[in-house]
């Protein structure tokens, strides 16, 4: 007997000689007689045709539902990522799922498809996820959040695919072809779940290679899948260990030039914390005029050191509107800018470094050209002090000028730690004894005792497009980030953790609260003021924060015993008038500003 | 069939064209033209004057008058499964389904029936366009008072917006297929353009109606679900070129008595439990009403 299967219509053609059948996926023990023309007619649109040769009505039933179950489950993995339906209709898809997230065989078909290519910038894996743990739809979260983990993965399989020369396959149709197999065969997803082992990569690669079936539909197996494997050596393991889990969909496409990618809020930090790969990745705006707003991304990768006069080479004289080096170590980065070139290699803008939508007099700082080896971003040790309220950020001046600082850290704290940099300091208290007055006092006691700069542009958030307040904040980050910013003050940052429930939020804080240096490299302390919070941990709630971290914690108007113990161990009192040079001073000593 | 004029370039046309092979000038659709031939209308008037006659005979003038009024009221509806329509209100299959698309596992579930559909519908439809040139962009629906649909062909009722229709429609007072099996063509004065629906209801359905029927008794009157499709009573309505889920002014959709069955391989309780809420959202995004019942 033969017969042709859809999971889309869910229905089975059965044919013997001159007999026709159909079977249904509903109704699979009735099977009800048809004509070849009909079944025609039936099957004519439908593109998932499954021919099977010589089987039995038992092996079409269990084919048949084998394939539509597998067809329901991608439908509704698609409907889940899909951004635009409203959580009730996410929630709803979500229970569905769960009933068929629990049988491996269908997982493994729906990956098959969905990790041949990476997810598009606009699949909503945070809202996937979301909609399985309102409805506690346990192992379908927990697929997604594998899907999501492993995206770094899938892009790396993807993008060796797509360099594989076309000699190797004929030409593009047959390259269409074999591609199709290969998604059919679920070898892009064996790879990615390989985790691009080499042991299993090549395990892969010999199963394939000893497969008659395999050979027979993809001419020049063996060929196309060495020249697969090797360049997956090239990128794997870098891509291997990038962390996304955090992060939203990945953006970054390897070797791809002019590729654009959603400005998503942040979307560009899963390149964070890269520093810890022998890969560095540079990703850099290209606005197709000079400051235009229309801008595509082109991302390039270094792999064993940071080589910043190749990158210009590729794109010579260039003007940035921004310079986004993720996770770079900033003194490696340091070093290359300072290091001497000839100048004509090395024009660098950082163009309107902090221009918020159009008010140019908002510039923090000045158009800076790095040309030679004494330049840099921020020449005269500016510091900057950015306060987030509920719809402002404000940037201190130098003119506020305070002559009393607040707080007190041990000496002995201080040794102990000397060794290790703190890199966060959270500044919290009861509502009432004056947390922001503290905070604003512990910056202008900063900038008394350290000599730092501050600018106060004060903008009203709601004035600006979220595209321009990401630009600015990012920004901010950046110059963190090379290690520019002594110091960064951010306050306030309570008013949104409070909401800390929505991802997008998480993303926003992610860089704020999980930014990672290497001790000493980046020499920037983020101080982290907020009210209203008694310990350590509701003023950042754990599960914001990825990865250990070192912290002081300063508690405002605490009893010793209220606080966690880091509060316990470095209590700050607030004295009114009494000035507190040491810390600052011991700060500067450890940090050597 | 009266030879027809194009209006801008006068020459004669043909009747399966849709714009003037002469001057290009947009013609309405064949069906359209077929109903509006002035043979069909007199007939349609003569059998439109004599059951008003006949009312009036019998007592029954008044409520056929507020049949009538009634019937210039109605919607062109359509049913469609769950299955169907998600696609369409998704947007990734924007058109709906035509006969032949339709003709799915139902249709060959009910090939037993005593009407072979897939060669009579072909015939009917050459009948209704005067050939069978544009038979794969016909649709169907059914005039309805209430606004719902057959059950025969899904839980959802589709309600077509008139504007979007009514220069395409031509009605046939019965299911064209069924009526081309038995009679082998459509007797003279029983199609009508959408704007002569009215009389075609009052010609077919006003010996029915007597002076103590009801108003609300009307809407069953005009449709009515036999125990198959066949047996459906209706008027049918054949519109002529694509439609999308714009087309629709409002969806609403009969929660199924029963979950949709799984296989015994995997037994899924939920299955198909995400749709209704599905097309209710897609539907939103598109600007089309939706309701759930």
């Amino acid at each position: 007997m033969r017969a042709v299967l859809s999971g889309r219509a869910a229905v089975a053609l059965l044919n013997e000689g001159d007999v026709w059948q159909s079977m249904t996926y509903e109704a699979p023990e009735q099977l009800t007689p048809c004509h070849a023309a009909e079944a025609e007619v039936l099957l004519r649109n439908v593109h998932d045709l499954i021919w099977l040769d010589d089987v039995s009505i038992d092996e079409v039933r269990d084919r048949l539902a084998d394939v539509v179950d597998t067809a329901e489950a991608l439908d509704c993995v698609l409907y889940l990522l899909d951004g635009s339906l409203q959580p009730v209709t996410r929630d709803a898809v979500a229970l569905e799922f769960e009933e068929l997230a629990i049988w491996p065989e269908i997982v493994e078909q729906v990956e098959s498809v969905l990790l041949a290519s990476p997810l598009p910038s606009s699949a909503d894996m945070i809202g996937a996820i979301d909609a399985c743990t309102r409805t506690e739809s346990s192992a379908a979260a927990k697929l997604f959040r594998q899907w999501q983990s492993l995206q770094s993965i899938v892009v790396a399989v993807f993008n060796a695919w797509l360099q594989i020369p076309l000699d190797k396959f004929g030409d593009t149709q047959q390259r269409t072809a074999i591609h199709g197999h290969l998604i059919n065969y679920g070898v892009f997803a064996t790879l990615v779940r390989s985790g691009l082992d080499a042991s299993a990569v090549s395990a892969t690669q010999l199963s394939l290679c000893s497969n008659s079936q395999f050979k027979r539909d993809v001419p020049n197996a063996v060929r196309i899948t060495s020249a697969w494997v090797r360049l997956l050596g090239d990128v794997g393991w870098a891509a291997k260990s990038m962390p996304f889990g955090e992060f939203a969909a990945p953006p970054i496409l390897l070797h791809l030039p002019s590729v654009r990618i959603k400005s998503g809020p942040f979307a560009h930090y899963v390149h964070l914390n890269l520093y810890h790969n022998r890969a560095y990745y540079f990703a850099l705006e290209l606005p197709s005029n000079t400051y235009g707003k229309s801008v595509r991304t082109q991302v390039l990768k270094f792999p064993t050191a940071i080589d910043l006069s190749a990158a210009l080479q590729h794109i010579p004289n260039i003007a940035f509107t921004s310079l986004m080096i993720r996770a770079i170590s900033a003194a490696a980065l340091q070093r290359e800018l300072l290091d001497p070139k000839p100048a004509a290699q090395r024009k660098l803008f950082l163009a309107h470094g902090l221009q918020v939508g159009n008010r140019s007099n908002y510039h923090i700082f000045d158009h800076v050209e790095v040309t030679g080896p004494t330049a840099s971003f921020m020449s005269d040790n500016q510091g900057v002090m950015v306060s987030f309220l509920r719809d402002e950020i404000v940037f201190c001046s130098d003119e506020l000028v305070f002559d009393e600082a607040v707080g007190d850290v041990s000496g002995k704290s201080i040794g102990e730690t000397a060794s290790f940099a703190p890199w966060r300091i959270s500044v919290f208290g009861l509502r009432g004894p004056g947390n922001r007055t503290a905070f604003q006092r512990l910056g202008a006691s900063a900038a008394n005792e350290m000599s730092f700069k501050f600018v106060e542009p004060s903008l009203r958030l709601a004035e600006y497009s979220a595209a321009d307040l990401e630009l600015a904040s990012n920004r901010i980050f950046d110059t963190m980030l090379e290690g520019n910013l002594p110091i960064v003050f951010f306050d306030e940052l309570n008013a949104m953790i409070p909401q800390s429930d929505d991802f997008g939020l998480k993303k926003w804080l992610g860089p704020i609260l999980n930014v990672q240096f290497r001790n000493h490299d980046a020499r920037v302390i983020r101080i982290l003021g907020g009210g209203a919070s008694t310990s350590n941990e509701t003023f950042v709630p754990p599960d914001l924060v990825v990865s250990e971290q070192s912290c002081f914690s300063v508690g405002l108007g605490l009893p010793p015993t209220i606080g966690g113990p880091l509060i316990r161990q470095h209590p700050l009192t607030v004295e009114k008038g009494k000035v507190q040079k040491t810390f600052w001073g011991r700060i500067r000593d450890m940090f050597g500003f | 069939m009266t030879p027809e004029l194009c209006e801008h370039c006068t020459f004669e046309i043909p009747l399966d064209w849709r714009y003037c092979p002469h001057c290009c000038h947009g013609l309405l659709c064949p069906n359209v033209r077929k109903a509006k031939d002035q043979a069909e209308k007199d007939a349609l008037d003569q059998r439109y004057q004599a059951a008003v006659v006949d009312a009036n005979s019998r007592g029954a003038g008044a409520v056929v008058q507020e049949f009538e009024s009634h019937v210039l009221a109605t919607k062109a509806v359509m049913g469609v499964t769950i299955g169907k329509l998600l696609p369409i209100a998704k947007g990734s299959q924007d058109l709906f389904a035509t006969y032949y698309d339709l003709i799915d596992l139902k249709f060959l579930a009910e090939s037993s029936d005593p009407i072979e559909w897939h060669t009579r519908r072909p015939q009917a439809e050459i009948e209704l366009m005067g050939s069978d040139k544009h038979k794969n962009e016909l649709y169907y629906a059914c005039l309805s008072i209430d606004g719902t649909s057959l059950p025969h062909y899904g839980e959802c009722t589709v309600v077509l917006a008139e504007r979007m229709i009514g220069h395409r429609a031509s009605l046939l007072s019965e299911n064209s297929a069924v009526a081309y099996h038995r009679d082998h063509g459509f007797a003279p004065g029983h199609r009508a353009t959408w704007a002569d629906r009215a009389k075609l209801c009052v010609a077919k359905l006003a010996s029915a109606l007597s002076s103590t029927v009801q108003s609300y008794q009307f809407a069953k009157l005009l449709m009515k679900a036999g125990a198959t499709s066949i047996e459906d009573e209706f008027v049918e309505i054949q519109i002529l070129g694509d439609m999308t889920i714009k087309t629709a002014e409002r969806v609403e959709i009969r929660s199924p008595k029963t979950p949709k069955a799984s296989s015994a391989k995997r037994p899924r309780t939920r299955r198909g439990s995400k749709d209704e809420v599905l097309i209710q959202d897609y539907c939103r995004q598109q600007g089309v009403p939706c309701e759930l019942k």
